[in-house]
């Protein structure tokens, strides 16, 4: 929640408002050449309305107050919601305009009137296309009241802004985990990794006898020799999924549109996995890593609101030529379950070659090969097309 | 929020108020245009009722529009065609003005049967302040401003609710237009749950209308006036007072509006040179004379010096020396206020026969004599339009009871009975015509039955003789004259007033006033006269000009003549014994019945008592408020002109400098004098850098120094931020040891001892230092 100093008043004279003033002129100026008494004053009488126009104004923007309240992050194409409360300070009923804007997001609300003391909360629902710290214009008072001809425009709360996480996607969690499971002795890979970068199941519960269809993994292979009949274990719940999501906004060129939509590409796959595992049965540990001097580490589990906060690094993230390689140290697994995803603009990035030739296991992603478990959003699916031809 | 209901039922009430008032300003001036009126106004209504049932689509509603054009367009050509019409009876392009008011009107139905938009709304607003203003310059009676005034408080009424809906996004924008957002509209409960019809609205709008015509007044009244006359339009003499084109015409009906205006401001100096203080209240000033009569119009006799019937005057010729009347001789001096064709001068004034005659001088100093016609109807000025320079007039005026007598002259042709006169163009035959036949056997009657009352009449007409033609014998002109002009003085028959009617276009004003209305104004009664007694074969004149002065009070000599006291009576020629000495030039003088006489113009005045005593009484109750807002209006409104302004400011300032008015000034301005010193110290209060007090010396003087040092202190930060803040801007830490110390004693309730103290004050001392350190 933010105070709300006082603006600095500016009056807006409409077209009316000029249509009007040249009106009452040359009606003033006729009767006064000619000697019309009756339209001389009629003259001044439309002067005097627009007097008492700019005055009621004035006095329906001076007395308004409001606070504007904190916008949390969101994600782009998701609906934010901007509130703020505006009080009547004035000893009489307001009748006014308030406005707001972002961007090309602008909502108004009319209070027509507030009372005295009274006050009210004011909500936009706005949304925001793009990733970025996006400014929440002014909230301001313009008032016309009564005859709309002169508007007396007030800020009443300074500019603030909203963080917009990258787009989300969708992502197929059973696909991803079967693409992981093949990554595990995916191409390209020299030897076996010692551990499984898949996520494991989680803690034995019991056996039971092996029904068919059960994996052979998980006879326990003791009590079949035991009892003579195959038996299997049995789990609470599934683990969890720990990711380590490892961010390489490689960006060769600013000014290449293509390029930047690789970038965002990526990003999104990154929230979107955040997302996923957040909203899913079984929340993991998640890590995420941007690389910098030093790199950005942050973890968790990947709830809802560790998602917004942790990925507000990536809603202002740039894109640079020369992307920092992350220490392996940065990445070494804080659990064994732990699968690390190296999500980078360019195929065989240096990102992953360097924790590969670090004995470190991850699997790379990158807009050349889109997975078939992420669907990303609208907005991006050009991209994506380009980048299968 | 107000309905839609109120804000058509308002704007439909507007437009209908603006047609009303143009029908009724354009019914004296084209009638036509006020019948058109109230078929537009019976579409208004139709319109109204078809709102959001039925309308035109756009392209319909253009053909509407073209056909309405090309029905104009050929109502115009026609209106150019007929030679009678006004386009030519009145000055172009002035002419064309009442032709504007139909089109005005025919263009808002034809807007409100089409799709309407936010720019529709104004359109329509428009055109009502466009036909409310052509109709402001046609009228300016009070009933006209009645409506004016209903026309603005629907308009403002209109136009507040056309703002409530408008910005509240419930009216269509201008096509290609970027709206802005649709509001969310809000309301405090009780405003929610009041009805909203309009009616609230409306209180509103009468206040506000209330504000600004307070607002417009004062500005109203302190406006120098401009020089030009007062505008009038088609509605010739509806006025008290003179017009640049000198013409009188009976045939113009409606109420006449009484003119303050001053046209002339006279000094009268006795001939020691002091201030003549005696000029009389009902002086005459003769302006111009007409001989002519003929359906409700005077017009002046030909110009030429053949066509008078004066051969010369009593007086010596034209010389260049001034007359000298003795001790009883005044000088005027004429200063004109408005700029008229001619001068006016004192009538009648006595002639001396061994004098010359009454001169006026123009400012240069060069002699201006007055023509020697035998009563004083001064040459017109060239040019005719320019203001007429001061001039002096020497007179002397004639003892009771010969005050109405005006120098005696010679006939320039031999006097003759009525029907007997040689030659047509004969001047007698002039001033004897009467080309109403109805009203010569009216007249003989009536002095028939005004015999039965006045024996002097009865005599008169036991004289008069009835060959060729009814007439009385010279010798009893003047007692006729003086009987009839006392008859319409006396009698109730016939009433004095200021609201001309006229019953039927079709008969003379003259003969409906004396049968029909019997009532009227001076010019009514002075024209009836005139054409009496010429009927009676009494040779007569119609004269024109003021009567009557006002003394500025001031023991000054100084009276103004104004445009209220302007007067119409009848001169008729009388004749009389001729005076011992009378220097005839004619071979042989004229004699009657044996006698030697000259001739006379006798001023005679018939009108039955004066504005001010007829509007004397004042009625009470609705109709003295009535009464008292068209005295308003005409003084301070329609008629508020330069001298009115100039006396205001007087009376004010005598009212300021001499009377209680210093003392109401003053309570005024202690009154306005309290809160404009609270306004005035409040925003210096908002201006000073508020200064928190945190009850702890030493870190008061930390705040006072945040406060000074113009170090950007964010809104919402905590003392502790701010003070990281500061100490990384001038690289200390004494901001934060401070604060740290304030917490503690704040929050901790840990006292802060004396010579902690002086410490932290040390420390802020510190910052001060770092501060001038960094500055420098």
């Amino acid at each position: 929640m933010s105070n709300t100093p006082t603006g600095r008043t500016r009056v807006r004279t409409t077209r009316a408002a000029w249509v009007w003033v040249m009106t009452a002129g040359i009606i003033t100026v006729v009767g006064w050449y000619k000697s019309i008494n009756l339209l001389v004053l009629g003259g001044y009488f439309l002067l005097a309305l627009l007097a008492v126009n700019l005055r009621l104004a004035w006095r329906a923007s001076s007395r308004l107050r409001a606070v504007r309240h904190a916008t949390p992050p969101a994600f782009a194409g998701e609906t934010v919601t901007v509130t703020a409360d505006i009080v009547n300070e004035a000893s009489f009923p307001l009748t006014t305009l308030v406005t707001a804007e972002a961007g090309v997001n602008r909502s108004a609300w009319m209070f027509s009137p507030l009372d005295s003391g009274d006050r009210k909360t004011i909500t936009a629902r706005w949304n925001f296309a793009r990733r970025g710290r996006h400014a929440l214009g002014p909230l301001k008072v313009d008032s016309s009241y009564p005859l709309g001809l002169l508007h007396v425009e007030r800020q009443l709360a300074p500019d603030e802004s909203v963080l917009i996480l990258p787009l989300v996607g969708k992502i197929d969690l059973e696909l991803f985990r079967y693409w992981l499971t093949r990554q595990e002795a995916g191409a390209g890979e020299t030897h076996r990794p010692s551990r499984r970068a898949t996520p494991g199941n989680g803690d034995v519960r019991g056996l039971r006898p092996y029904r068919p269809g059960d994996s052979p993994r998980e006879v326990h292979w003791k009590t079949a020799a035991r009892l003579n009949q195959l038996f299997v274990r049995e789990y609470d719940q599934t683990e969890p999924m720990d990711l380590v999501l490892i961010v390489d906004p490689w960006l060769p060129n600013a000014e290449d549109d293509e390029a930047a939509r690789r970038l965002e590409w990526v990003l999104s796959l990154a929230v979107s996995l955040a997302v996923a595992s957040a909203v899913s049965d079984s929340p993991a540990e998640l890590t995420l890593i941007v690389p910098g001097t030093p790199p950005a580490t942050f973890h968790g589990r990947a709830t809802t609101t560790f998602v917004r906060r942790a990925f507000a690094a990536l809603a202002e993230l740039e894109g640079c030529a020369d992307v920092p390689l992350v220490p392996a140290d940065f990445v070494r697994p804080r659990s064994n379950r732990a699968a690390r995803l190296v999500l980078s603009t360019r195929p065989r990035g240096p990102t992953a070659q360097a924790l590969r030739a670090a004995g470190l296991t991850c699997a790379e992603v990158t807009p050349d090969r889109p997975p078939s478990w992420f669907t990303p959003p609208l907005a991006l699916a050009p991209t994506v097309k380009n980048s299968r031809r | 929020m107000p309905t839609l209901f109120a804000f058509r039922l308002s704007t439909y009430l507007t437009l209908a108020l603006a047609c009303l008032c143009v029908s009724y300003a354009e019914w004296n001036v084209l009638r036509q245009a006020s019948y058109f009126g109230a078929v537009v106004l019976a579409l208004l209504g139709l319109a109204f009722w078809c709102e959001g049932r039925y309308e035109l689509d756009l392209s319909a509603a253009n053909r509407l529009g073209f056909i309405i054009g090309i029905v104009a367009a050929g109502w115009i050509a026609v209106q150019f065609v007929n030679k009678n019409s006004l386009i030519y009876t009145l000055p172009w392009p002035t002419s064309l003005l009442p032709y504007l008011g139909p089109l005005l009107m025919i263009l808002m139905p034809a807007k409100l049967f089409r799709p309407k938009h936010t720019g529709d709304w104004w359109a329509m607003q428009g055109i009502g302040l466009a036909a409310a203003g052509l109709a402001t310059a046609i009228e300016d009676d009070a009933v006209f401003v009645a409506l004016l005034g209903l026309y603005a408080v629907a308009g403002v009424w209109s136009l507040s609710l056309f703002f409530y809906l408008r910005v509240g996004g419930l009216l269509p924008p201008v096509p290609r237009t970027e709206p802005g957002p649709m509001p969310t509209i809000l309301a405090s409960q009780v405003q929610v749950e009041r009805v909203q019809f309009g009616g609230h609205f409306f209180g509103q709008t009468l206040v506000w209308v209330a504000v600004a015509l307070l607002l417009a007044l004062p500005l109203f009244f302190l406006t120098p006036r401009s020089s030009a006359p007062p505008w009038q339009f088609g509605k010739t003499r509806l006025e008290t007072g003179m017009t640049t084109d000198q013409a009188v015409d009976l045939n113009k009906a409606g109420e006449l509006q009484v003119n303050r205006e001053i046209v002339y401001e006279v000094r009268a100096r006795n001939r020691d040179g002091s201030p003549h203080l005696g000029l009389p209240g009902d002086q005459r000033f003769r302006y111009y004379t007409f001989g002519n009569y003929d359906a409700g119009r005077w017009q002046k006799l030909g110009n030429s010096r053949q066509n008078t019937v004066y051969a010369r005057g009593a007086s010596m010729p034209r010389v260049n020396v001034v007359p000298d009347f003795g001790p009883d001789q005044i000088e005027l001096t004429f200063t004109a206020k408005l700029s008229l064709p001619a001068p006016v001068l004192a009538d009648p004034v006595a002639w001396r026969v061994d004098q010359p005659v009454p001169v006026a001088n123009v400012a240069d100093g060069e002699l201006w004599f007055q023509p020697q016609d035998g009563f004083f109807a001064p040459r017109r000025l060239t040019p005719a339009k320019s203001m007429m320079p001061d001039y002096r007039q020497l007179v002397a005026f004639n003892p009771p009871p010969d005050r109405d007598l005006g120098p005696p002259f010679e006939l320039s042709v031999p006097f003759l009975p009525a029907g007997r006169e040689a030659r047509p163009e004969n001047p007698l035959v002039q001033l004897r015509t009467v080309r109403l036949p109805r009203l010569r056997a009216w007249s003989v009657d009536f002095f028939k039955r005004l015999a039965l009352t006045d024996p002097v009449i009865a005599g008169c007409l036991g004289r008069a003789v009835s060959k060729p033609e009814f007439q009385f014998v010279p010798r009893d002109y003047e007692a006729v004259a003086v009987r009839l002009a006392a008859y319409f003085n006396a009698t109730a028959d016939y009433q004095y007033t200021l609201k001309l009617r006229r019953l039927d276009l079709t008969v003379d004003p003259v003969e409906e006033f004396l049968v029909q209305t019997r009532e009227g104004h001076c010019e009514r009664f002075a024209a009836a006269t005139a054409l009496i007694l010429r009927c009676v074969g009494i040779p007569t004149q119609y004269a024109l000009g003021y009567k009557g002065c006002d003394g500025d009070g001031d023991d000054s000599g100084a009276y103004t003549i104004r445009q209220e006291n302007a007067h119409a009576w009848v001169d008729v020629l009388v004749p009389r014994p001729a005076p011992p000495g009378f220097p005839f030039v004619g071979k042989p003088p004229e004699e009657l019945d044996g006698q030697v006489v000259v001739w006379h113009w006798l001023s005679i005045d018939p009108t039955p008592g004066t504005e001010a005593e007829t509007t004397a009484a004042t009625p009470g109750g609705i109709r003295g408020v009535w009464g008292g807002t068209v005295s308003f209006l005409s003084d301070f409104v329609v008629g508020y002109n330069a001298e009115r302004r100039r006396r205001i400011v007087q009376s004010f300032a005598r009212w300021v400098l001499q009377g209680p008015g210093r003392f109401v000034l003053l309570a005024v301005a202690l009154l306005a004098g309290v809160p404009a010193v609270g306004l005035i110290a409040r925003a210096r209060r908002k201006r000073r850098p508020v200064v928190a007090r945190s009850g702890l010396t030493w870190f008061d003087r930390y705040l006072a120094f945040v406060l000074k040092s113009g170090l950007q202190v964010e809104p919402g930060q905590t003392p502790r931020e701010s003070a990281a803040a500061i100490d990384q801007a001038l690289g200390t830490d004494s901001a934060s040891l401070i604060v740290e110390r304030y917490y503690l004693a704040r929050f901790a309730g840990r006292p802060v001892a004396a010579d902690e103290a002086a410490r932290l004050d040390g420390l802020v001392a510190t910052l001060h230092a770092k501060l001038a350190g960094r500055t420098s």
